[in-house]
């Protein structure tokens, strides 16, 4: 059955229709053509024209412009909107008139950067010119061909990792690059927010350093998905102002979106049918009649269970045809999978935002989003990956129960047509910032009075000598002096750099299976944790946390697992906002978190219902944040003290729900802690702090937009059919509790909040601590 | 309430699982106890011209500053006499040495006086742009003396200046020798002249030691490092010396605390690095002129192939007869020799070897390959061709999978020139025969098949002759 057809049928459907919160129909779109510029040089436009392409669209040309202008550019147009030609022609262009040219091309993943290099030779195969290459510079590289790639590549292609820990501590190898750099092209943009974009603007600025070594000033293009601040966002990751170009020229096809919201089983507990049980069933529809389907979902555990009900649930003819895909999978297998999709042999893939950036994986005809994948950009990207090259095209957003997706389906403005949010990063984060000043030092000595970024770095150089890191020469500059390389035990990835390696002994001889960071091994490779691999069961039997190895063993279970943290926090130091005793009080601050995995849940698969529970016997973590904390007065609420504890603590689950769609964050990102009587304030307290040492800008958002955040609470609250607190508001309502109504009680502290805000602010104390 | 960044940073650390700072600045370590620099150190003379206990004890080990303004870059010029012993050999015993060897492995002439022994200590083991050269030497075979002239960089700031001075080390004719320097002293030194702008130095012929001696030595000391051949080859025992690796480390103490007796030990250390690479030279030209030293069939081994290389088919020859007469012959060097002969050409010797191969080695299969093969190609005769093949297919049979494996690897040199080729001839079978599962099983299997199908159309063709007839 056609696409068309099945959504004919849907849309007749009672069943469906009922469930639907919106259906968007985008028609198709026309291209918009311009002649190509003048200034080409001809060898060029020729090569363009054996591509069958005799104008372009029109923000190629714009982009051509824009860079021959010598301006720095950030283009958002949509997913195959021909963005690649819009850097490699002008590059193309200015090496043809200039051999010497070299330019720097940047992805986030090593295969991103192989598509890239296809792509290239592709293009200058229709030239007459020799002797003109891209190559991909990552780990993969050959030794032997390294040396050739370091003289003779004109476009080097590679990624912020090997850029960091191969290219930059090895400058003086790539005098050659480094001396005529006059480009550097960084794709997928928008995917260098929070810990990964706050180290990454950190390893532009210190690519910058030495171009400026070696006297070149390169121009930066930059290609992003939609997001809401691109000049911004662009400015924040290369220091440059930098123009930007989003009205695309590129044709579209039809396009559906539907957001769905799965029918309620119980009204009072506000319960909802669980969204992955949907999209077992709407997705097994879709490829049953032979369209293919890539559903997202949030978590990789999901990624196996859903996958694992395809599978079943599909006719045998496609069986073997439906696979997961995640990160934690070797990356052959997931280039297997990228290929088969490719090559229509696969035809159904459940993944995690792993598949997201623009892999190409050929044109898919439906996208099932399940659950909201952290932001608005995601999804959009996500959806994006349905009809890529034209004819009509399915996106089916599934909510689940969580308040941030009841929001969404209440309000599918906010996801299709209000802005994008935006990308933030925080490139001063202290961490980070030591770790790159170290990095830097060792790249080229820093004199006390440098700048690096805004800041200037003399306090923190003083501090590293102190520790015997730098050396303080009788010049006055600052030199590495220890004897390992900086750079190595930097990840750009995570704020902690070790990996826990998962090894299945079951096998007949051990083999790894994947591998996570340090922090989720913590909830998901504890002993007794089911861990699930491509729909197989793996029952955790130790986890070696100081040697970085969990071991499992296949089992056949019929359950997976869910562990919880414990969590105590504590005030560190006032950054912005006041103490103030009996009022309403908003407050910016460090904060020291410490976790504990507690226990852990036994779920059964299907019904997802809870069998058990175990502990968890694992050391603490303890976490040096930025937290945002928010407290009351006693009176704002008539309150017995275990109550205070449940609705503050249902609080806070609604607020780090609607504080996600703000900060532009996964919910994970984002944690709460909550305080009967904070030892502070000496009243009720919500804390709400980012997961990542040294804070990320998170929670420093919230306290700045805390007006607009506390109105979304408090409309997804009120506009909640629920009675007493459910999973889509405030979380579910504890057994517990003795008062009347928690809900009620959420929404008078909301009350009390949003009355205060609209009081003219009196005597705020602000800036004790140093601003960012 | 606001804290101090130190303050803030400490408390950050212990966030990170990773060893923090403050733990990478409780390494210090005291050098002062139990080490010798060599040179004993008095305390400076009340009256001591310079006002710094480290330049004291720099000019009491014969150091002098460069720029006597700055005292950031100290030289000192050590000679010794030529009959002076380093281990078991004189310097002289190269001044002395026949050097065609070395000019053959060096593709250059080679004069003994045109040689600059070089080596360089660094502040860490990578080769990234941080890391520093703080010591370098220089040294040379005069007419009566060997000179080292060692640079010491007190001060990095003054790095340019260090670089500088390496140009006018080396002549125009000069040709480097070092140890490993191809990979780690060379390009350290580019990278460094690179931070400085500074053009690279003239390319020059250059003899890194590392690798001929490791040809030679791998297969008999545990690794071949420089500390294990003075031991071996030189018979050199250096006494309260420090590992090289400790070499950055104590550069670093004596960087922040101006401990010189920290780095004492590490200049002495370098020079002896460089004194090694004299007599290591003097070995290496004995070793690749002469075959009258060679002491084990190994070494005659790794003689013979270098003299192929060099076209010298007599001496390889040689070396192979010599290692017949040596008392750890094995079945390798035969097989080596064997195939030394195809080469050649000379049949009648290797059929000879492999024949004997066979029978000494009942095991074995490649040998009865190669004689399939002479068999099949050279002399023509198929049903013999047909008798090795089988024969050697019977023994590979019997044979574990794991053993098959080993003696497929025992072919170094086929698998290096003619791997790609056989995997390519092999790989159809794959499909065909999937019981035979081993690769050499395989390809016997093939060239049974291949014998038979030859044996069956000549059959064919002498029936249509009788015919004819």
């Amino acid at each position: 059955m056609e696409l068309a057809m099945l959504l004919e049928e849907w849309r007749r459907t009672d069943s469906f229709i009922e469930q639907v919160a919106s259906w968007q129909i985008r028609a198709a779109r026309l291209a918009a053509f311009r002649p190509t510029p003048g200034f080409l040089h001809e060898a060029l436009v020729a090569a363009v024209r054996k591509r069958n392409v005799e104008n372009l669209y029109t923000h190629q040309v714009q982009a051509l412009e824009e860079v021959h202008a010598g301006n720095h550019i950030i283009l958002t147009t949509p997913t195959a909107s021909g963005k690649t030609l819009c850097y490699n022609l002008p590059i193309l262009d200015t090496i043809l008139k200039d051999m010497s040219t070299r330019a720097l091309y940047i992805f986030p993943t090593k295969a991103l950067a192989q598509d890239q290099v296809a792509e290239w030779s592709s293009l200058t195969a229709g030239l007459t010119h020799d002797g003109i290459h891209a190559f991909t510079y990552d780990g993969d590289t050959p030794m032997h061909v390294r040396q050739r790639i370091r003289e003779a590549g004109h476009v080097v292609v590679t990624n912020p990792d090997m850029l960091h820990s191969a290219i930059l501590p090895h400058h003086t190898k790539w005098l050659r690059l480094f001396e005529n750099l006059r480009f550097i092209v960084i794709d997928e943009a928008h995917m260098y927010r929070g810990v990964f974009g706050s180290h990454f603007a950190n390893v532009l600025r210190r690519l910058l350093r030495i171009c400026a070594f070696y006297g070149s000033q390169p121009q930066f293009i930059l290609c992003s998905a939609t997001i809401a601040n691109p000049e911004e966002h662009a400015f924040r990751l290369t220091g440059q102002s930098v123009t930007w170009i989003g009205e695309s020229g590129a044709p579209e096809g039809e396009r559906h979106t539907i957001l769905y919201n799965p029918p309620l089983l119980n009204r009072e507990l506000g319960i909802r049918k669980s969204s992955i049980l949907e999209a077992r069933r709407l997705g097994a529809r879709l490829l049953t009649e032979n369209i293919t389907t890539l559903a997202f979902v949030k978590t990789r555990t999901q990624v196996e269970i859903l996958s694992g009900y395809w599978k079943r649930d599909v006719p045998e003819r496609l069986r073997t045809r439906v696979m997961g895909y995640r990160g934690g999978y070797l990356p052959s297998e997931r280039r297997t999978i990228e290929r088969g999709l490719r090559a229509g042999e696969i035809r159904g893939v459940v993944s995690t935002n792993a598949l997201e950036l623009g892999m190409d994986i050929g044109s898919l005809d439906a996208v099932l989003t399940v659950g909201h994948p952290g932001s608005i950009a995601s999804v959009r990207q996500q959806s994006g990956r349905a009809g890529r090259r034209q004819g009509l095209s399915l996106s089916l957003f599934i909510a689940n129960a969580s308040a941030l997706d009841q929001f969404l389906v209440l309000h599918p403005n906010a996801l299709l047509e209000a802005p994008p949010e935006e990308a933030r990063l925080s490139a001063d984060n202290l961490l980070i910032l030591m770790d790159h000043v170290k990095c830097g030092a060792f790249e080229l000595p820093f004199s006390a009075s440098e700048q690096f970024g805004d800041e200037s770095v003399g306090e923190l150089l003083s501090y590293l000598a102190d520790h015997r890191v730098l050396h303080r020469q009788s010049s006055g500059t600052y030199l590495w002096m220890a004897e390992s390389m900086p750079s190595l035990s930097v990840s750009l990835r995570s704020a902690s750099t070790e990996n826990v390696v998962i090894v299945d002994t079951s096998a007949p001889e051990p083999k790894v299976l994947g591998e996570t960071d340090r922090f989720s091994a913590l909830t998901t490779l504890h002993e007794e944790a089911i861990y699930l691999h491509q729909t197989k069961s793996f029952q955790v039997e130790r986890l070696d946390l100081e040697n970085g190895k969990a071991f499992v063993r296949s089992v056949e279970a019929d359950y997976f697992t869910e562990a919880e943290l414990a969590v105590r926090l504590q005030m560190l130091h006032l950054l912005d906002g006041a103490v103030e005793h009996g009022k309403v009080s908003h407050a910016l601050a460090e904060v020291m978190v410490n976790a504990t995995p507690t226990i852990f849940k036994k779920l059964k698969l299907e019904t997802h219902e809870n069998l058990g529970w175990g502990r968890v016997h694992l050391p603490e973590a303890e976490l040096h944040s930025i937290g945002y904390a928010v407290s009351w007065p006693e009176t704002a609420a008539d309150l017995a003290k275990d109550e205070w504890e449940t609705a503050l603590a249902m609080l806070g689950y609604l607020l780090r729900h609607t504080g996600a769609v703000y900060a532009m964050c996964a919910v994970s990102d984002l944690h709460a802690a909550v305080h009967v009587r904070d030892v502070v304030f000496e009243q009720p307290t919500v804390y709400l702090y980012d997961a990542y040492p040294g804070g990320i800008g998170l929670a420093e958002r919230l306290y700045r937009a805390h007006g607009e955040v506390f109105a979304a609470a408090f409309e997804v609250v009120t506009a909640c059919p629920c009675e007493q607190g459910c999973p889509s508001c405030t979380g579910p309502r504890p057994r517990a509790f003795a008062g009347e109504n928690p809900k009620d009680a959420v929404c008078s502290l909301l009350r009390a909040l949003l009355r205060d805000a609209d009081e003219p602010r009196s005597g705020r104390v602000s800036g004790t601590g140093e601003g960012r | 309430m606001r804290r101090s960044l130190a303050d803030r940073l400490d408390r950050l650390q212990n966030s990170l699982c990773t060893p923090s700072v403050k733990t990478e600045a409780k390494k210090e370590v005291s050098w002062a106890d139990g080490q010798s620099a060599g040179t004993s150190v008095e305390p400076p003379p009340p009256d001591a011209p310079c006002a710094h206990p480290w330049q004291h004890v720099l000019r009491q080990m014969g150091f002098a500053p460069v720029d006597p303004v700055s005292e950031s870059v100290w030289k000192r010029s050590v000679s010794y006499d030529v009959f002076c012993n380093h281990g078991q050999y004189t310097f002289h015993h190269l001044a002395e040495a026949d050097v065609s060897g070395l000019q053959h492995l060096l593709g250059h002439p080679v004069s003994p006086c045109d040689l600059r022994f070089f080596d360089t200590e660094t502040m860490g083991l990578g080769s990234g742009a941080g890391n520093i050269v703080f010591l370098y030497t220089v040294g040379q075979l005069l007419d009566d003396e060997v000179r080292f002239e060692q640079y010491f960089l007190a001060d990095p700031a003054a790095e340019l200046l260090f670089l500088q001075h390496l140009e006018g080390c080396f002549g125009e004719a000069a040709i480097w020798v070092t140890f490993n320097g191809k990979s780690f002293d060379l390009p350290m030194i580019k990278s460094r002249r690179t931070m400085y702008r500074l053009s690279p130095l003239p390319s020059r012929p250059h003899l890194d030691l590392l690798h001929p001696l490791r040809r030679i030595f791998k297969s008999t000391l545990p690794s071949v490092s420089l500390s294990f051949l003075e031991e071996k080859v030189l018979r050199l025992e250096r006494v309260d010396d420090v590992s090289g690796r400790e070499a950055p480390l104590r550069y670093l103490t004596f960087m922040t605390d101006k401990d010189v007796q920290a780095v004492t030990p590490v200049l002495q250390h370098n020079l002896m690095d460089v004194a090694s690479l004299v007599v290591l030279c003097a070995y290496l030209a004995d070793f690749t002129s002469s075959r009258a030293a060679l002491q084990t069939a190994k070494e005659s081994l790794v003689l013979a192939r270098w003299y192929e290389a060099w076209k010298n088919v007599e001496a390889a020859a040689e070396c192979y007869r010599m290692a017949r007469t040596l008392d750890d012959l094995d079945g390798y060097a035969l097989w080596m020799e064997s195939l030394f002969h195809k080469r050649q050409g000379r049949w009648l010797q290797s059929v000879e070897l492999w024949k004997e191969l066979s029978r000494l080695q009942q095991e074995s299969v490649a040998p009865l390959l190669e004689l399939a093969k002479w068999a099949e190609h050279v002399e023509r005769d198929l049903p013999l061709a047909l008798f090795y093949a089988k024969e050697a297919h019977q023994r590979a049979l019997q044979q574990e999978m794991s053993y098959c494996r080993e003696s497929f690897l025992q072919l170094p040199y086929r698998v290096s020139a003619h791997g790609s080729n056989m995997a390519a001839e092999v790989s159809p079978d794959f499909l065909q025969e999937p019981q035979s599962s081993s690769p050499v099983l395989r390809a016997i299997v093939k060239r049974m098949r291949r014998i038979e199908g030859k044996i069956s159309k000549q059959e064919q063709r002498e029936e249509e002759d009788k015919v004819d007839g």
